[in-house]
């Protein structure tokens, strides 16, 4: 175990928004305790099959989590969905005090896809998502992490051409520490990442995306909501890979708090002067009275006034319609009665 | 205002000779940090000061976010104080000609005459000139090399060295307190506006030799100042080790502005560690022309305390050739109402690499707080490199706060459109760097804006020369 803890790296200010020591005593307890178990996994609305293949982990996985993971990974399910549009859910169930599981989504629609991702063990999972998706596709990866141990998600994803734009609502009411990998080769994708974290959780989401070849467009933007006591954080690197031409780097953190607190680290490197563009912002967003007011005087009770401001945030930055409704619909459904409040 | 250009004539001599009376060397330990105490005759809070800070120093692990100094090996810095053969002189002329004609190379005798009140300049690690003018003295500012403040003054450096900026901060912090060596103790008291800036000079003469000066800046109640932080060193054939460190105590309703221009030798690895504290509506000024050295950390940082205060950083780094600057600025806004502006601006060329380094954190109760940070990186060509990395912490939600950069790129298409004007190549890069920096230099005071100004043309005159 010494050796993952020796991974852990410090920073110049705030170490760790999530304990990573704390996690590894986690797993290690369970290991001592026997109590490492394979989770359920069941998925409704798409194929499902036990995929053979363990060597997703190959480059980016140095965090103690991760590795951690790769440890423990009992299972790896490979989920295909396409066709028509639709939705799928995936449960992950365990009675075990750590399970570790593995997903290869495979999206063959060029439509909208909506993947429901239910983690409902009250024990500490750790999931790692790979999606292949279709060039063109749009996916919504809703994840609600109710409550429980600390648990761990993953998700990579490589694409080699054309554009996609995804959505991703993260909703925890655990610690969850959230990895996102990116890449991006001569291609683009846009991608809007709404989390939520409710009670007294943290959610730590952590992104690392490359844009590498000609024309690589890598545009993400996060949207934090921090209820009641809990801590949301976005960080991240976007990366124009030496080489890369043209490349264009986007990465925006905006924090909505409601009663928690928010942590932003949006981080830029880039290692060649050919980038058409590359800039990134981080800020706080609130309603103030001013706008309040503004938008009474046009008839719009604080209610409403709201909810339109809520709406504006989370369709910022996607361009696909349908998409963005349904993230605002799942959004507001979830955020409504704080705003109320 | 007449200012030169200090430092890059200096760039070209081969060798500054002048004698040394003492100079202690070998490892860091503790009959080491005892013998630069007992050569200072410190009292003996100071020691244990030292002692404590060493013991530190040898616990604490190496940052590991800065991965390139991992390849410094302190052990080869083997001179780690040195005390010229120089008694400290209020006059230049009992100054030895050698010294002087450093100085007067920098143009520090032509700065002192005509518009500074008052000026320190240590030559290695110790003070060797000190000029007060009577205007100062009769306003009741103390400027004392830190040592004889230490002596004459133990009461008010006890209760500010080590306050703002503690040894407990990291590693190399541990490490200045250990070893530190001259610098100057500022205080204005209450109400004093000091009408001209004071200047304290460093300057770096010997190769495998560390610097460790400190400087503390007391201004009370209402006071104003302008502190002018100027940094040299001959070309020298090996590495040398700077760990200075500046603390400001920013009492109520104070304003101090602190400007550097940095521009070590390529051979001397920097480490500024920067901090102040503003009390109620004080205000604390930071401008930062980061030039020379081969690598520089630097974040100048304050605590906003008080309710009210304020803080503006001013950055401008310039990373030409395979150095590496790793600047910005922290802001902890710790009370209600206080607020913070940050504008960074750095240029990478020829294999250069800028790190962009800030943090703001808006504390719970710091309600109706403000921060703005905006910074840019201007990549002149595919070898270079650029990286921002900004942290915003928010624990109170009744704060405004915004963090914007982004990073360009010299274009060829901008290129071709003003060559096909009749300009030539350089000419186009000198216009594009005039037009990047121009948004920092107008925000400084006339004589700081020259004199950066100057030191970016000198910077890009391979490229023809800007402005």
């Amino acid at each position: 175990m010494k050796s993952l803890l020796q991974v852990v790296g410090d920073s110049p200010t705030i170490k760790h928004y999530i304990n990573p020591y704390e996690y590894a005593r986690l797993v290690e307890e369970a290991s001592r305790a026997g109590s490492i178990g394979e989770p359920v996994v069941r998925v409704e609305g798409a194929r499902v099959a036990q995929s053979p293949t363990r060597d997703e982990y190959a480059g980016d996985c140095s965090s103690v989590y991760c590795l951690l993971h790769k440890r423990y990974e009992s299972a790896r399910y490979d989920i295909e969905v396409g066709g028509a549009p639709g939705k799928a859910v995936v449960e992950v169930n365990s009675g075990s005090l750590f399970s570790a599981v593995g997903l290869n989504l495979v999206v063959s629609s060029s439509g909208l896809y909506v993947l429901e991702l239910n983690l409902n063990s009250k024990g500490s999972l750790s999931l790692s998502l790979t999606v292949d998706a279709e060039p063109g596709s749009r996916l919504l990866l809703r994840v609600k992490a109710g409550e429980g141990l600390a648990s761990y998600l993953r998700l990579a994803s490589g694409l080699g051409c054309c554009a996609s734009e995804r959505a991703v609502l993260v909703e925890s009411s655990r610690v969850l520490r959230v990895e996102e990998l990116v890449s991006v080769d001569s291609a683009s994708l846009n991608e809007k990442a709404v989390v939520l974290a409710l009670g007294r959780s943290v959610v730590d989401v952590d992104v690392l995306g490359r844009a590498r070849g000609v024309g690589p467009a890598l545009h993400v933007r996060q949207l934090l909501v921090s209820l009641g006591e809990s801590t949301a954080a976005a960080r991240g690197t976007l990366v124009a890979e030496e080489g890369s031409k043209e490349g264009s780097l986007v990465y925006g953190i905006e924090a909505l708090q409601l009663g928690g607190l928010a942590f932003m680290q949006p981080r830029l490197e880039v290692r060649t002067n050919n980038v058409a563009e590359a800039r990134h912002y981080a800020r706080n967003v609130k309603l103030g009275t001013e706008q309040l007011f503004y938008l009474a005087s046009r008839g719009l009770d604080p209610r409403e006034a709201s909810m339109l401001f809520v709406r504006g945030l989370v369709k910022e930055g996607l361009s696909d319609a349908a998409l963005s409704n349904t993230l605002v619909e799942e959004v507001l459904r979830r955020v409504a009665p704080h705003l109320e409040a | 205002m007449g200012f030169d250009i200090r430092g890059f004539e200096l760039e070209e001599l081969t060798g500054v000779e002048y004698r040394s009376r003492v100079e202690i060397t070998g490892r860091v330990s503790r009959s080491l940090v005892e013998e630069i105490s007992r050569s200072k005759k410190e009292p003996e809070w100071m020691r244990r000061l030292r002692l404590r800070a060493l013991e530190y120093f040898e616990e604490a692990p190496a940052p590991q976010w800065l991965p390139y100094i991992q390849r410094i090996d302190l052990d080869e810095i083997t001179t780690l104080y040195t005390k010229p053969d120089v008694e400290v002189a209020s006059d230049w002329s009992d100054l030895p000609e050698e010294v002087r004609r450093i100085y007067e190379r920098l143009g520090l005798p032509e700065a002192y005459a005509r518009y500074l009140a008052g000026l320190t300049t240590v030559l290695d690690s110790e003070s060797v000139f000190v000029g007060v003018k009577d205007f100062l003295r009769r306003l009741g500012v103390v400027m004392v090399p830190m040592e004889e403040a230490v002596q004459k003054y133990p009461d008010l450096v006890k209760k500010y060295f080590s306050r703002v900026f503690p040894y407990t901060d990291h590693k190399f912090a541990a490490l200045h307190y250990a070893l530190w060596s001259g610098g100057v103790f500022v205080y204005v008291p209450r109400g004093v506006r000091v009408p001209y800036p004071v200047e304290a000079f460093f300057f770096l003469g010997r190769e495998m030799e560390g610097q460790f000066e400190h400087s503390l800046i007391v201004a009370d109640e209402g006071s104003e100042l302008v502190f002018i932080e100027g940094c040299s060193a001959p070309r020298l054939r090996r590495e040398s080790f700077h760990d200075g460190m500046v603390e400001i105590y920013a009492h109520p309703s104070s304003r101090v502005s602190f400007v550097t221009v940095q521009n070590w030798s390529r051979n001397v690895i920097n480490f500024n560690n920067k901090r102040a504290v503003a009390e109620e509506g004080a205000f604390v000024e930071w401008v930062e022309g980061s030039i020379g050295s081969k690598i520089t950390v630097t974040y100048p940082s304050t605590v906003l305390r008080g309710e009210g205060a304020k803080t503006v950083s001013t950055l401008l780094s310039i990373s030409n050739g395979g150095y590496i600057k790793d600047t910005g600025s922290k802001v902890i806004h710790a009370a209600p109402r206080t607020s913070s502006r940050v504008l960074s601006k750095s240029i990478v060329a020829n294999g250069g690499l800028s790190v962009y380094r800030g943090l703001t954190q808006v504390n719970k109760g710091a309600v109706g707080s403000f921060s703005h940070v905006e910074c840019e990186s201007l990549i002149l060509d595919e070898k270079s490199g650029s990286y921002t990395y900004p942290i915003v912490h928010l624990l109170e939600r009744d704060a405004d706060v915004g963090h914007e950069a982004s990073t360009l790129r010299l274009s060829e298409d901008q290129v071709f459109y003003l060559m096909s004007r009749g300009l030539k190549r350089n000419e186009v890069i000198s216009l594009v760097v005039n037009g990047f920096v121009r948004d920092v230099l107008r925000k400084l005071p006339f004589e700081f804006a020259s004199m950066l100004k100057r030191v970016v043309e000198l910077e890009f005159e391979e490229y023809g020369g800007v402005g």
